[in-house]
Parts: C-alpha cells; sequence; structure tokens
C-alpha cells in the first residue's frame, strides 16, 4: 500500500515538472520579453540580467509611431476583417451548395476544395506574382485580400460543409412551402443554424489572417500598406540599423499582446474547434 | 419521427439531399451554380491555376523582369537535382525538421496531454497558456527566440553565465553546429501546444472501461499507457502526423527571420531557398522547379507515413 | 518624379534636402523621396509590373546587373556628356574615373555612384591610450597586440559573424591582397581557373584560423548582427572592429559621450608584396530605371545631387567618402580624417565587383567562410569550396561574365 502511494505521489510529482516546467518554458521568454522592453538599448547591451531601473514607456511610441507600428495594426484589421467577411461568406455559399445538393462532379468539387488544405502555399508563388502584376493588384489591400480569400476557403468549407450536412431537411421544406426562396432558406434559416461552424471557423481564419507572413511579405510589402507581422520583420531588420533595441523589444511585445489577448477571451471556442476539427477529420 | 404524409423524414445524405418534386421559383441547379461560383472563381483563378503553372514553368527559364520566358526542357530539375547542393542540404533539413522535431513534439504533447488528463488542479491554467506560443504570429516567436538565444543579452547564455557555465556559451543561432538545432526548439516550442489540447481530446474519449479493466487486471499505469490508451490513440496520432507533415514543407517565415532574410546554408529549408531564387536572384523558372521538388518531397513523405500507420494498424 | 532610396547609415534626409532645393531650381518639378533599409523588397514588384520609380539606389539585395542585362536600366552615356553643375567640366569627368568604370558593361554607363565607403579597423582610442597600446600596422603586431589585450580579459577583435562580408572586408581579402598583391584578387574576381586556390587566400585563411585559435576573436560573434557587434565594441567589450567608414553615423544615438575611436588600415603583412596603401573602395550604385516615366529630370537631379558643392555638403555633413574628384578643401567632421587620409593616400582600392556580378557565387562564399571560421572546414577545403563554386559559375552558361581590365 504504501509502495503505491508512494509511486502516487512520484508520478504526481513528475507530472506537476512536467507541467510546470513546460509552462515556465513558455512563460518565461514571454515575460523577459516584457520586461526587457521598458529597458533603454543601453542596459540592455550591458546588464540584460537586471530589471528596468527606470520604466522606458517611451520604447512603445517609438514604436508605435515612427515604428508605424499603429498603421500596420490598423492595415491588418482593413485587410483581415474584410478578408474573414469575404472568406465566411463565400466558404458557407459553397458549403451549402456542396452538402445539401445532389449534382454531378459534388464530390470532385468538395475534394477540390479540401486538397488546398495539403498543398504547400509556395508552389504557386511565382505564377501568382506574375499574375497579380498582370492584373495591377501587386502591392494593393485589394490584390493580398483576394489571396487570402483563395488560400483561405479550405478549411472554412471543410468545418461548415460539416454543419450543413447535418442539419435536418425538413426546415428547408417547410421555409420553402411558407413561400420562402431557396436562397431564403440558406440566408434566413441554415446560415443561423450554422452559427457555431462560422464561430469557429470564424476565429481560425481570423487568427491565420492575422498571423500570416509569407504572402504578406511578397504581395504587399509597400511600407505603409504592410500588415503587422511584415511590420514588425521588417522593424526588426530597421532597429538593427539603428541600433534602438529598447524599442524593438516594444514592438515585439505590441505585436504578440493582441493575439493572446484574444485567445485567452475565446479560448474555449479555440480549444474546441481545434478539436472538432480534427475528430471530425 | 415522420412528415406529415407520412414519409419518413431522411437527413442529408452525402451528396446532397434530394428534395422531393416541389414547385419553386427558382431551379436548384442555378442556385448551386450561384453559390458555388465565387469560391470556385477564387480558388480556381488564384489557387489552382499558379499551381498548374508553377508546374509548367518549371520547363522555363526566366525573371520578374523578362519579357518572355525561354523552354529549357528539363535542365532545371537536372541542374537542381545533380549539381545544387544547396537544394539537398535544404531537403535535407526539412527532413529533420519533420522526424526529429515532429517526433520531439509528438512525444512532449504526448507526455504533456497525459500529465493533463490525470492532473485535477490547475488543468485549466495549463490549457490556457499551453496555446500562447502556437497563437501568437511566427514572425514574433521567431523574432522573440532570436533574442533569447542573442549571444550577447540573450537569456539562455545570460543563465548560462550567472551559472558560471561560460563555456557552454554559444552564439546558438549563428554557428552552423548548433543553428538548426535551435531552429527545432523554437519550432517545438512553437507548435507542441496545438498537439497537447489535440491528444487531450483523443486521451480523454478513450472509454473508461478499457482503462479500468487494464488496471483491474493488474496492469500499472504505464502498461495501461502503452497498450490500451496509446492504440486507441492512432487516428488521431495519424491525423497529427499529417499536420507535421504538410506542415513541415511550408517553414519559411522562422527560417527567414532568424537569418535575418539572408540565405544561410546551415539552416536553409526548401521555401527560403524558394525564395532566395526567386526574389533575389530573379531565377523564376529555377525557382519553379524547387516548388515542383517540394511538392514530390511532400506526396512522398505523407505516403511514407500513411504505409506505415497502416502497418501499425494492421498489427494491432 | 520618385526616387527610391536605400535607407541606411546617413539617412535619407540629405536626398530630400536636394529634392527641395532641386524643386525651387525648377518649379514646375515635384520630387517625392522615400527611402527603406530593404528597398529592394519593394523595387522588385515595381520593376516587374513596369512601373518603377524615376531614380533609384536599389541597396545590396537585388540583383543589379540581371536588371541591366534584361534591358530594365537607362544608359546614362549621352547625359554624362553633359556639362556638371557648378563647375567647368562635364559631368562624367567629375567622377573618380575607376569608381565610374564599376558600373560600366559593354560601353555603357549603368551604374553610377555616389558616396564611397571604405572599410578599415577601429579601436578604442581612450582605452589604447590607458593601457598604453599602439594600434598594429603588422600582422605580427597584431597578435602580440591581441596577446596583451586578451590578458585584460577583453575581446581583442569582434566583428558581424551574421554577415561575413566584415570579416572578408575587414581581413580576409585585404591580407590575400597583402600576400599576393591586387592580380591575385582581381584574378579570383575574374574566376581564372586556380585563381580562389592561389596560396595567397590559403594564407590569409590560415592566419584567420591562427587568430581564432588563439582566442583572439570575440566568443560568439558568429551570431551577431552588425550593429550588435558594434554594441560590443561601444560597450568596451572588444578592443577592435573592422568595419565600414559608416560606424560613427550608423551607432550616433548610442555612442557614449566620452567614446573616442579611431580609423586604421588594416595591419597587412610586413613581407607581403601587395600595395599596403591599398583601400577597399565600394560606391553606391543609382541607377535610372528604363521604364521610368521621366528619365531626363533623373538623370538631372542625380547630375545636381553630384555636383562637387552638393558632394562636398553630403561629405561633411554625413561624414561619408564621395566618388566625386577634386573637392578641394573640405571640412570633415573629425572621425572621418583619417578615413579621407588614407584613401586619398591610396596607390590603389580594391572593389567587391564580383558579388554584384554573382550573388550566387558571393551567397556561397559567405556560407563557406561561416562553416571555416566555425571550424568545419581547414583552411585547405574552404579555399577548395570557394574555387569550386567559382568553377560552377565560370561554366554555368546561363550566367553573364564580366571582367575587371
Amino acid at each position: 500500500m504504501r509502495r503505491i502511494v508512494a509511486a502516487r505521489t512520484v508520478s504526481r510529482a513528475c507530472r506537476y515538472a512536467l507541467l510546470g516546467g513546460h509552462g515556465l518554458l513558455v512563460l518565461f521568454p514571454m515575460l523577459w520579453l516584457l520586461t526587457t522592453s521598458l529597458k533603454d538599448t543601453w542596459s540592455i547591451f550591458k546588464d540584460p540580467w537586471k530589471l528596468p531601473e527606470t520604466l522606458q514607456w517611451v520604447n512603445y511610441s517609438k514604436a508605435w509611431i515612427s515604428g508605424g507600428l499603429g498603421w500596420k495594426f490598423w492595415n491588418s484589421m482593413v485587410v483581415d476583417l474584410v478578408a474573414l467577411t469575404v472568406i465566411l461568406l463565400v466558404a458557407a455559399m459553397a458549403a451549402y451548395a456542396l452538402a445539401r445538393f445532389k449534382f454531378p462532379g459534388n464530390r470532385v468539387i468538395y475534394y477540390l476544395f479540401l486538397s488546398g488544405m495539403a498543398l504547400p502555399v509556395f508552389l504557386a508563388i511565382v505564377p501568382l506574382f506574375m499574375l497579380m502584376t498582370d492584373l495591377h493588384l501587386l502591392n494593393t489591400r485589394v490584390g493580398l485580400i483576394t489571396i487570402y480569400v483563395a488560400y483561405m476557403l479550405s478549411f472554412p468549407i471543410f468545418i461548415l460543409y460539416g454543419f450543413f450536412k447535418t442539419l435536418p431537411g425538413e426546415l428547408a421544406e417547410a421555409a420553402l412551402i411558407d413561400g420562402c426562396t431557396p436562397f431564403g432558406v440558406f440566408w434566413r434559416v441554415m446560415l443561423p443554424l450554422a452559427k457555431p461552424g462560422l464561430v469557429t471557423a470564424g476565429i481560425f481564419v481570423f487568427i491565420g489572417l492575422w498571423n500570416e507572413y509569407p504572402l504578406a511579405l511578397v504581395f504587399l510589402s509597400k511600407g505603409e500598406l504592410q500588415t503587422l507581422p511584415v511590420g514588425i520583420a521588417s522593424l526588426t531588420m530597421t532597429q538593427r540599423y539603428q541600433a534602438d533595441w529598447g524599442a524593438l523589444f516594444a514592438a515585439l511585445t505590441i505585436s504578440v499582446i493582441p493575439t493572446v489577448f484574444f485567445y485567452t477571451l475565446f479560448q474555449r471556442q479555440i480549444q474546441a474547434g481545434l478539436t472538432a476539427g480534427a475528430v471530425k477529420g | 419521427m415522420r412528415r406529415s404524409d407520412g414519409n419518413p423524414i431522411r437527413e442529408a445524405e452525402p451528396g446532397g439531399q434530394k428534395l422531393p418534386g416541389l414547385a419553386y421559383l427558382h431551379r436548384p441547379s442555378r442556385l448551386i451554380v450561384l453559390f458555388l461560383a465565387p469560391a470556385l472563381l477564387f480558388y480556381l483563378v488564384f489557387y489552382i491555376y499558379p499551381m498548374a503553372k508553377a508546374m509548367f514553368l518549371s520547363f522555363h527559364r526566366g525573371s520578374a523582369t523578362s519579357e518572355e520566358f525561354v523552354y529549357v526542357g528539363t535542365e532545371n530539375f537536372q541542374k537542381l537535382l545533380l549539381h545544387d547542393s544547396a537544394f539537398w542540404t535544404s531537403l535535407w533539413h526539412n527532413l529533420e525538421l519533420v522526424v526529429v522535431a515532429g517526433t520531439v513534439t509528438l512525444v512532449l504533447a504526448l507526455a504533456l496531454a497525459m500529465a493533463l488528463t490525470q492532473t485535477g488542479r490547475g488543468r485549466g491554467f495549463f490549457r490556457v497558456i499551453f496555446l500562447f506560443p502556437n497563437v501568437m504570429p511566427v514572425v514574433a516567436a521567431a523574432i522573440l527566440w532570436s533574442f533569447v538565444l542573442n549571444p550577447s543579452f540573450g537569456i539562455v547564455n545570460g543563465l548560462l553565465r550567472q551559472l558560471k557555465l561560460e563555456s557552454f556559451c554559444r552564439a546558438w543561432l549563428g554557428e552552423p553546429q548548433t543553428a538548426l538545432w535551435a531552429v527545432m526548439v523554437i519550432q517545438i516550442w512553437a507548435a507542441v501546444g496545438f498537439y497537447v489540447v489535440l491528444l487531450y481530446a483523443g486521451i480523454l474519449n478513450v472509454p473508461r472501461q478499457y482503462t479500468e479493466a487494464a488496471r483491474l487486471d493488474g496492469a500499472n499505469g504505464f502498461q495501461v499507457f502503452w497498450h490500451v490508451t496509446l492504440p486507441m490513440l492512432t487516428e488521431i496520432l495519424r491525423i497529427a502526423i499529417i499536420y507535421i507533415v504538410i506542415g513541415s514543407a511550408n517553414t519559411f517565415a522562422l527560417v527567414f527571420l532568424v537569418n535575418e532574410g539572408e540565405p544561410r546554408r546551415h539552416t536553409e529549408v526548401l521555401m527560403t531557398y524558394l525564395y532566395e531564387q526567386a526574389f533575389r536572384n530573379g531565377n523564376f523558372g529555377y525557382a519553379c522547379s524547387i516548388g515542383v521538388m517540394t511538392l514530390v518531397f511532400v506526396i512522398g513523405l505523407a505516403a511514407t507515413v500513411n504505409l506505415l500507420i497502416r502497418k501499425e494498424s494492421v498489427e494491432l | 518624379m520618385e526616387v527610391a532610396c536605400f535607407l541606411g547609415g546617413y539617412g535619407i534626409d540629405f536626398f530630400e534636402q536636394c529634392a527641395r532645393e532641386y524643386e525651387k531650381m525648377h518649379p514646375h518639378v515635384t520630387i517625392n523621396v522615400w527611402g527603406n533599409p530593404r528597398v529592394w523588397e519593394q523595387l522588385i514588384p515595381r520593376f516587374a509590373s513596369g512601373t518603377p520609380p524615376d531614380l533609384c539606389w536599389p541597396g545590396w539585395g537585388i540583383n543589379k546587373w540581371s536588371l541591366v542585362l534584361n534591358g530594365q536600366v537607362y544608359p546614362m552615356g549621352e547625359h554624362l556628356q553633359q556639362p556638371a553643375y557648378g563647375v567647368d567640366k562635364k559631368w562624367i569627368d567629375t567622377f573618380v574615373p575607376s569608381l565610374l568604370e564599376v558600373g560600366r558593361y559593354d560601353g555603357h554607363y549603368y551604374l553610377l555612384p555616389h558616396n564611397l565607403d571604405t572599410f578599415g579597423w577601429w579601436y578604442n582610442e581612450r582605452l589604447f591610450e590607458e593601457h598604453g597600446w599602439s594600434p598594429p600596422r603588422t600582422y605580427g603586431q597584431l597578435l602580440e597586440l591581441c596577446e596583451a589585450i586578451k590578458k585584460e580579459h577583453i575581446a581583442p577583435v569582434t566583428f558581424a559573424g551574421r554577415a561575413p562580408v566584415y570579416a572578408l572586408w575587414g581581413f580576409f581579402f585585404p591580407w590575400a591582397i597583402s600576400a599576393g598583391g591586387i592580380e591575385v584578387y582581381n584574378r579570383a574576381q575574374n574566376l581564372e581557373p586556380g585563381a580562389w586556390k592561389d596560396p595567397a587566400f590559403l594564407k590569409a585563411a590560415r592566419c584567420v584560423m591562427e587568430m581564432k585559435r588563439r582566442g583572439y576573436f570575440q566568443g560568439g560573434l558568429v551570431g551577431m548582427s552588425g550593429t550588435e557587434s558594434q554594441m560590443e565594441f561601444l560597450v568596451g567589450r572588444a578592443a577592435m572592429i573592422p568595419c565600414g567608414s559608416w560606424l560613427h553615423n550608423e551607432m550616433k544615438d548610442v555612442i557614449p559621450s566620452d567614446f573616442r575611436m579611431e580609423f586604421i588600415r588594416g595591419p597587412v603583412f610586413e613581407e607581403g608584396v601587395g600595395d599596403p596603401t591599398c583601400m577597399f573602395g565600394d560606391g553606391s550604385d543609382w541607377l535610372v530605371p528604363a521604364k521610368a516615366k521621366h528619365p531626363d529630370v533623373a538623370s538631372d537631379f542625380f547630375r545636381y545631387m553630384t555636383s562637387p558643392d552638393k558632394a562636398r555638403e553630403f561629405l561633411e555633413q554625413k561624414g561619408s567618402l564621395m566618388c566625386i574628384a577634386d573637392l578641394g578643401e573640405v571640412k570633415v567632421p573629425s572621425y572621418m580624417e583619417k578615413p579621407l587620409q588614407f584613401v586619398n593616400q591610396a596607390k590603389s582600392l580594391w572593389g567587391i565587383e564580383y558579388s554584384v556580378w554573382y550573388p550566387e557565387l558571393e551567397t556561397e562564399i559567405q556560407n563557406a567562410f561561416i562553416d571555416f571560421y566555425c571550424e568545419l572546414l581547414t583552411p585547405e577545403e574552404f579555399v577548395e569550396r570557394v574555387e569550386k563554386a567559382a568553377t560552377i559559375t565560370r561554366e554555368d552558361p546561363s550566367i553573364p561574365k564580366f571582367k575587371i581590365k
């Protein structure tokens, strides 16, 4: 009996050590980032371990204003929200058509969309670059939004397909009998019922878009229009030229806080969505 | 449940539900087309067409500013596969990232998930913070860790110095011997949370009867895990591995930022090499051939994984 | 009219000032000047879509010669024949001839230089005075000095390990040139067979390894960027740093007020055959795109910027050397006195044309150097690897070849 208790205590200690250890590994760099962002460049280099003597909030204003992070934040908001809306709408329509109607090529089209999740994006980047150039959409927000829509359709279609498939048919029939147009059935009956799917897909797409880097790097590199990830990356290389490490740390903190905060707020949905996506698949 | 006319209500079947004959104001086929058109338009024009064109262009030579592309047959592929050490180095690094970092990620995630399921207190707290690295932009994680690993002011070296272990101090991301491993650490750090959540859900789904029956049979914790829990996780593990494999080819931001956009062969991966060839050197055709080979790599890897896992489940 | 610049240690305020002055002189012209440290990332799409700016300084991240060979750059031959601003000469004659040659191909002038960067070693003057050290002139003196510095627990030499060019320009190439003469280096630039394996390069590599083995290079510098290594120098953890003449400008916001640094030529071999006064000279490359909307205005504006008066101003304001000759009496900032003096005294200048002609070769050389420095390659293996890369470049028919005359 005592051996079992001892074994249990040891195993509990191990468990907490493991969890705590990883927790520390996750949080410590982030805390270090926060504290260092309030130091000035000189003390960052001279005494990396000392806590800041005076809080250099000026780092943040430097990053926001002269680093242009305020603008990049705004750009990301605009591009991502517009793209998100378009993606959800277009994906919902497509998923609805695929899930509730039988027609030749239905399966093929569905798998075609799904395959998008598996293909490496960069394969297409060169011809895409040429295409956007020809359409004069290079370095435009519209261009990037268009690309984001094309590349982020697969996952929402996948999620919403599952939702639409399980919605009972008699609601549609009842609505039709009531004189509703097929489009109205979609808009007023089915779509609201698929709200959880929309929310899940929406959260994922938004986080994915907010953090997206390679496509934004290639297709929206113009200074004023850059999204936040591109802005931060190029800021790192700028600050390195101007040797302002304090502001650099501040900029990085600014970029991390929104998604972490947003995630903490919605973490239950996000966690549920992650597993739903995989378990269903 | 039955409808008013006595016919049973059918759930929507895969492939769509066939609604019994009612007169419509609009034919469903028009609705289908209307609903599918936007998605297909975006997808085909901006995704499928460029992918196909990339394969076409990989047989040509040209740049961003050249007026036309010259057909050169398999010249690009010959040069790539026979003479280009940078390509093979990149490929090898991608493979290392998938196999080593992927394995460590899964093992760590499994361990953490198991620990989570058996823990009462603090479970919620851990579940929340473990995903922090996943939701922050890869850009931020990469830059943060390049600071953490900075030889002058980074905390890793700082910690080593405090512990009087100065000789262990390294330029972790700069030295060829340690650079790729450092990148792997960052990759694992940023990815593991997702797999913890995934496996955690999977473990919770293992029916209690099995684990309890095994315990009654005298199996200890580890044996229960190995013979009961793990086999039931096969499906989820397979999905996780597929995610890892697909994601492996996409590694770009991490390596690109760690090297500050400069080509550094000791951490080069396929996507950064493609970017270098396309946008620094202007070799568009050549870059496309790299893309094609990357696709081959991913497909090959996925097929291998599928084969191996199938063997596993058959043996069970 | 639009001007796109590389935003580096000198900023772009000078160019903006020139723009305002030019606008006053020509009221119907408005000039938009903008800059970015990674300006090439934004220029590539502009060139691709056929809407480039009118004048640009693309920086080092773009293959300029590829642009030239694709017909994307405006040949400046005719414009150069016009009279310069402010002096009684043709524009073409105001430049230092050898620096103008760099941008010439097939008889046409494509790339025009503006300011000149040179490279050398900076040392912590106050630290040296405190310990009674004198800056080294020869390799032998360097070794002795480093030993003394090391005893004081200060790193003798640091450089930006992440940017191997600091090492290549700071000592590897200078030592090869010192050992074998500039001809060895130019043969290598011309990709002659076996040129990169020349004993001069091997000797330089061996010396690098000797310095490393003795611990004279700062630990961890392989992970340092340019500004990081410069910070190490300013903080006092390293005594000497091979760096460009832009050091002061780049770090001006963080240099402590009591810090003094001085510039010297990198130490050379006493018995070396190469010219000991030889200095590194790299002019900035400006070009007018072929598809520019206003090539004439762009050319004229650049002519204004490169007039001896404006050049003198740039030198005095920014402390940068210029590619324009005969500037007469100039009042340089104190930290530029030595660089200017050395460049004026130099019997010859050496440049890095090959890295602009063959960017892939340059990438391979940089990567090989990192591996060599981290002792994954012996000096012999290092030069062998570079030679192999040069051979591949030479034998690749799709890469256009250039020659140093």
